[in-house]
């Protein structure tokens, strides 16, 4: 079992750090086109077309793929405060249910934005200025969703079978 | 269908019984939201909220300010920069009395300038500042104290990610915040730097003078420190002066910190991925708790809990100042077990109706309210900053850290009362903003 946990968390690794490697490209990038927009503006008067929805889109794909990373290293905020009181059985509970529940609602959100990525592109729906297809961005929501829930369901199997401590 | 109201109740108890849990702020959130949302109004509705509300927390333009100004606090970062601040900072008020606790406070305020972030302030400054402070004989509660509070400037100073998400709960400008959070940070930097004379008088031991630095020596650490300084100014000054947006300011800034770090040879690609995966990770998760909180609200507000509490707090016919007490001591108690961020998201859909209907400013209460929530980064007994820099100090207990917060925190009180009592301190930039 261990050796299956342990594989498991190098292959979920691995792809949390692909993923990270297209958020820090999609970082670099709105850095790149937000000077771009405002030297075009000041510098040749010619103010770029679309500067937002391309930073908008940018975003989209910078925090979801992100997203799976920053879960996996437990990078988010947490209220500890009662982490003794609540003894050994009352953490291991909260670390079951918290994961579960989180797990549950990002599942959702995963199978939401997939269905929506397919309406998207049924429909042809695209943004108002540049007329980019929205479809991948609702991918990449679901993906980086999807990838989430699995780092949840991940851990939720970690702490079961670790017992609790 | 169940009693709107109940339901909110019911989705209140189980929000604070899964952060009891130590559940994730933002997952809790989103939970309580979803599934709270669905017990009124059906699993698809729920969902629709779920997968709107998520997209349009992600493809906020505005909200780009924090990846971009979090980037620009790294690379600053681990370019060195800090150092050079601290650097000249010292060398000006190093001869005073506790100058090097001062010289921190003033190195944490610069760098405040460029990082969003208390707890980034409070490592990046402490990691220089604590080891030197050690050196000289300074008591443990002054340096770590010093820190803990001077860290904390990083919520109040522009960027700050507290007054992001305030104007992206509240529809205020970010530009007009910002502007907001300028002379009040400036206040309380002074009168942190005053309470550390006063610490420092009654105790010479507590905090010894340094050697006084020759004038031509400070210039030179101040030529040092001018390129980030420039940056501050042309990043801030240009939201001032309506030549760029907040967000074009942002990146502006990150760009040209990582092409001052280039020039002079301090960011190796090492570095630069180091900072960029910080960045990435800070960011996921802001932005996660600002999903959170866009999934809770439209739950609240079908519940009419917020509106039922403003409506409970107008009735107890308190006045202004009355009612604005009560949400301060509100903020008070609840930051003494709650990060910062988690206590705004939570609690602007309630007070800030309240607010704004007894004739406040709303600018000029995004300013009281991350005051407030910076003093509840450094009390007892969850004060975020202070485990930081005890965290980044090592062998110093947790108490004595603690013991040093209590001169800092009367100054945060003082400059509180001050930006009460006049509204300017915090309102005369933003009112004087062009464009």
């Amino acid at each position: 079992m261990q050796i299956t946990l342990e594989s498991w968390s190098r292959r979920l690794s691995a792809a949390t750090q692909i993923l990270n490697v297209v958020a820090g490209v999609c970082l670099v990038a709105i850095v790149g086109v937000v000077m771009a927009g405002v030297i075009m503006r000041y510098l040749f008067n010619m103010p770029l077309l679309g500067v937002n929805e391309i930073v908008q889109l940018t975003a989209v794909a910078l925090v979801m793929a992100a997203l799976p990373g920053c879960t996996f290293t437990d990078g988010h905020v947490a209220v500890d405060v009662f982490e003794k009181s609540l003894g050994k059985w009352g953490r291991f509970l909260g670390d079951i249910l918290s994961r579960l529940i989180s797990g549950i609602v990002l599942a959702v959100l995963c199978r939401r934005a997939f269905l929506k990525a397919l309406d998207a592109a049924e429909w042809g729906d695209a943004t108002n200025m540049l007329k980019m297809p929205i479809w991948p961005f609702y991918t990449i929501l679901s993906v980086g969703a999807g990838l989430c829930a699995l780092v949840f369901a991940f851990q939720l199997i970690a702490i079961v079978v670790r017992g609790a401590e | 269908m169940m009693d709107p109201i109940l339901a909110g109740l019911i989705g209140i108890a189980c929000l604070f019984l899964l952060l009891g849990l130590r559940m994730p702020v933002a997952f809790a959130m989103m939970a309580v939201g979803f599934f709270g949302y669905w017990a009124l109004e059906g699993l698809r509705s729920a969902g629709g909220v779920l997968l709107t509300e998520s997209y349009s927390a992600v493809a906020n333009y505005n909200l780009i300010v924090v990846p971009m100004f979090v980037l620009l606090g790294n690379i600053a970062s681990v370019s060195g920069f800090s150092r050079g601040l601290y650097d000249a900072a010292f060398a000006w008020v190093g001869a005073f009395r506790g100058g090097l606790a001062s010289a921190s406070v003033l190195g944490c305020a610069v760098f405040a300038a460029v990082s969003g972030s208390s707890v980034a302030t409070a490592v990046t400054l402490g990691k220089v500042a604590l080891p030197e402070m050690k050196r000289l004989g300074y008591s443990n509660s002054l340096s770590t104290g010093s820190i803990a509070a001077g860290g904390t400037l990083g919520f109040l100073i522009p960027p700050s990610t507290g007054f992001v998400l305030y104007a992206i709960l509240t529809e205020e400008s970010i530009g007009r915040l910002f502007m907001a959070g300028v002379l009040p940070g400036l206040l309380l930097t002074a009168l942190f730097m005053a309470a550390i004379w006063i610490v420092s008088y009654r105790d010479p031991k507590a905090g010894p003078r340094g050697a006084p630095v020759p004038l031509r020596e400070k210039l030179t650490h101040l030529a040092d420190a001018a390129p980030l300084l420039g940056v501050i100014l042309i990043s801030i000054g240009g939201i001032y002066l309506g030549v760029f947006t907040p967000v074009e300011a942002s990146g502006i800034g990150a760009a040209l910190v990582i092409v001052l770090a280039l020039v002079r040879r301090r960011l190796s690609f090492d570095n630069f991925k180091e900072a960029v995966k910080s960045t990435l990770s800070t960011s996921a998760m802001l932005y996660t708790i600002v999903i959170g909180a866009n999934v809770l609200n439209p739950f609240f507000a079908i519940t009419r809990i917020p509106a039922t509490l403003g409506e409970g707090l107008g009735a107890l016919d308190l006045g202004m100042y009355g009612t604005l007490a009560v949400i301060i001591l509100a903020y008070v108690l609840l930051g003494m077990f709650m990060d910062g961020l988690s206590m705004l998201v939570i609690t602007i859909p309630v007070f800030f109706p309240v607010i704004t209907a007894l004739g406040f400013d709303p600018i000029w209460f995004g300013v009281i309210a991350v005051i407030v929530i910076e003093m509840g980064m450094i009390t007892p007994p969850v004060g975020l900053n202070v485990f930081v820099v005890r965290g980044v100090a090592g062998d110093v207990p947790l108490a004595t850290v603690f013991r040093g917060i209590w001169p800092f925190l009367i100054a945060m009180i003082i400059a509180l009362l001050l930006i009460i009592a006049f509204p300017g301190i915090a309102l005369f930039l933003p009112n004087s903003m062009f464009g």
